[in-house]
């Protein structure tokens, strides 16, 4: 089987505006089934203008975006997109269980209650987040790693064949960050793509295939041995990086920006 | 005590008030959960305050309120919408509420019975409501309730998340249209029983109370339309036992409750919704 040369994403020449200002400029690169690709860059690198050009909710200025040769901002694709966490509402009455099933609407449809089948896919999806405990718990009692979770279960609940996370392990906590990863390797037995945007360029190095490096425009593509090298990452970061060797030769890195980490 | 609350049930006008105030209390409880929800409570006040000279025009015409009122609260909503692209949301809100309303007033103040007819529009007027208007009233309260029972988990989610609404390719601005559309069928279907200047309440305090209480959407929404519906008889009855304009009567009942509930239900939480971080 081929299946990991299949064609997943396609991005050709995107630019994109926002707020007047060009945010991401003449984008270039793809994406194969069950790939694991880093999306890396300091802050306002265009890594969340690309997320939310390739679901849809930014308007392409130019260029294409191809989901299994169909166009999202224009066809019904499913995609999961877990955006990042500071933009969810704490205080609405909702339980985890509630949240997750809001993934499943697009398979409900108009006028219908959920399914057998639709419910088993949320608890499949809170079983694989590891958060089957907390199914009737309200989002407003959860830590930071439990609501990521959440928001990835939903994701998974809509059992969507691409996945983009915009900084899933921003700010939590060490067993959140291990259910993740986890999660990541179950997604690539599955054939899910995962765009995962991180500022931890240590767990880009490790933990995935390709690395995206963003700086307004795409700096580099390629296996992360090649893209994370010390001329590419200064051109990027500047003086906010420090650098050091790992002794097997690896690049052990410190982004200026880092938030996340227990 | 039984008796009392019998008694005023031989008069059919009383008991198409009831009818009525039930209904709006049903109703804007319904639909007063997605506006306290979406942090909409300012809007759906402007709302009502800008049918006012909807309500007027009719009037002098002598054409059915409701249409006037309908009109006159699309009218306000398309105005604020357009202001909206160059101020922000609160001050086009602000605007168009005050004139509207202020027109409202000017033109109801060229007829001569001016201070009677304004307090029923302002301040409701249950216990003159006739046949035609509850079943003006019911046919615009059930409409209502009818879309958001088939949109229910759909509104929930443009309330949440609009973001995850439009990954999922719902038609989010047909959606926050309809809400409007709603928002504005509700306070043409209450004008009479609460009037337009305390619909408000009657659209959010229930919420906020059942939002203090529970912790789903569905349960908030029942008990909502419990308070709501307990609200609108009682101040119904205090209406007519104490001649008091059956607006205030409802909205003080409502407040009532939202203050009993408010000082025993645990504190776990303040109301802080629709407050949320914009990216």
């Amino acid at each position: 089987m081929d299946s990991d040369r299949c064609l997943v994403l396609r991005v050709e020449s995107v630019t994109v505006t926002y707020n007047g200002r060009v945010a991401l400029r003449d984008a270039t690169f793809s994406a194969y089934a069950g790939e694991r690709v880093a999306v890396v860059g300091p802050n306002g690198a265009g890594k969340t203008t690309l997320f939310k050009a390739i679901v849809g909710l930014l308007p392409l200025e130019s260029g294409t975006v191809e989901v299994f040769r169909c166009n999202p901002q224009r066809e019904r694709v499913s995609i999961g997109y877990v955006p990042q966490r500071e933009e969810v509402d704490l205080s609405f009455p909702v339980t985890v269980a509630d949240v997750v099933m809001m993934g499943r609407i697009g398979h409900i449809g108009y006028l219908r209650r959920p399914s057998r089948r639709d419910r088993e896919a949320v608890r499949q999806a809170l079983e694989q987040v590891g958060l089957t405990d907390l199914v009737n718990r309200p989002l407003g009692e959860l830590s930071g790693g439990q609501i990521q979770r959440t928001f990835i279960a939903r994701a998974l609940a809509q059992e969507a064949p691409l996945l983009l996370m915009d900084e899933p392990f921003a700010g939590v906590d060490a067993t959140s960050e291990e259910a993740i990863l986890r999660l990541l390797d179950l997604l690539r037995e599955n054939g899910v793509t995962v765009l995962l945007a991180t500022h931890d360029l240590r767990m880009a190095a490790e933990r995935f295939d390709r690395v995206l490096l963003l700086n307004g425009e795409v700096v580099a593509c390629g296996p992360p041995g090649e893209v994370l090298c010390p001329a590419a990452l200064q051109r990027v970061y500047g003086g906010q990086l420090t650098l050091w060797e790992h002794e097997r030769g690896l690049l052990l890195l410190g982004d200026g920006h880092c938030s996340g980490g227990a | 005590m039984l008796n009392g609350l019998l008694e005023p049930l031989a008069y059919p006008f009383m008991v198409r008030g009831l009818i009525a105030a039930v209904l709006v209390g049903v109703v804007c409880a319904v639909l007063g959960t997605y506006v306290v929800l979406r942090g909409m409570a300012f809007f759906g006040d402007a709302l009502a305050h800008a049918i006012l000279p909807g309500v007027a025009v009719a009037y002098l015409l002598r054409l059915p309120l409701s249409a006037g009122a309908l009109v006159a609260g699309i009218l306000a909503a398309a105005a604020i919408g357009y202001l909206q692209n160059r101020l922000r949301e609160d001050t086009a809100i602000g605007i168009v509420f005050s004139g509207a309303f202020a027109l409202g007033i000017a033109l109801l103040s060229t007829v001569r019975t001016y201070t009677v007819d304004l307090t029923h529009f302002l301040f409701g007027n249950v216990l003159g409501v006739s046949p035609t208007d509850l079943l003006i009233t019911a046919v615009l309260g059930g409409g209502v309730l009818l879309v958001m029972v088939a949109l229910h988990k759909e509104f929930v989610l443009m309330a949440f998340d609009p973001t995850l609404a439009r990954v999922l390719r719902l038609p989010t601005a047909f959606l926050r249209y309809l809400l409007l559309l709603m928002l504005a069928v509700t306070v043409v279907a209450a004008l009479q029983v609460v009037g337009v200047a305390l619909v408000v309440a009657m659209l959010v305090t229930p919420p906020a109370t059942a939002y203090l209480l529970v912790r789903r959407v569905g349960p908030m929404m029942g008990l909502a339309t419990l308070f709501g519906t307990l609200s609108a008889v009682l101040g119904l009855y205090f209406s007519y036992y104490l001649n008091l304009p059956s607006g205030p009567a409802m909205v003080l009942v409502c407040t009532a409750i939202f203050l009993l509930v408010f000082l025993l239900s645990p504190q776990r939480r303040r109301i802080g919704l629709g407050r949320r971080a914009h990216h």
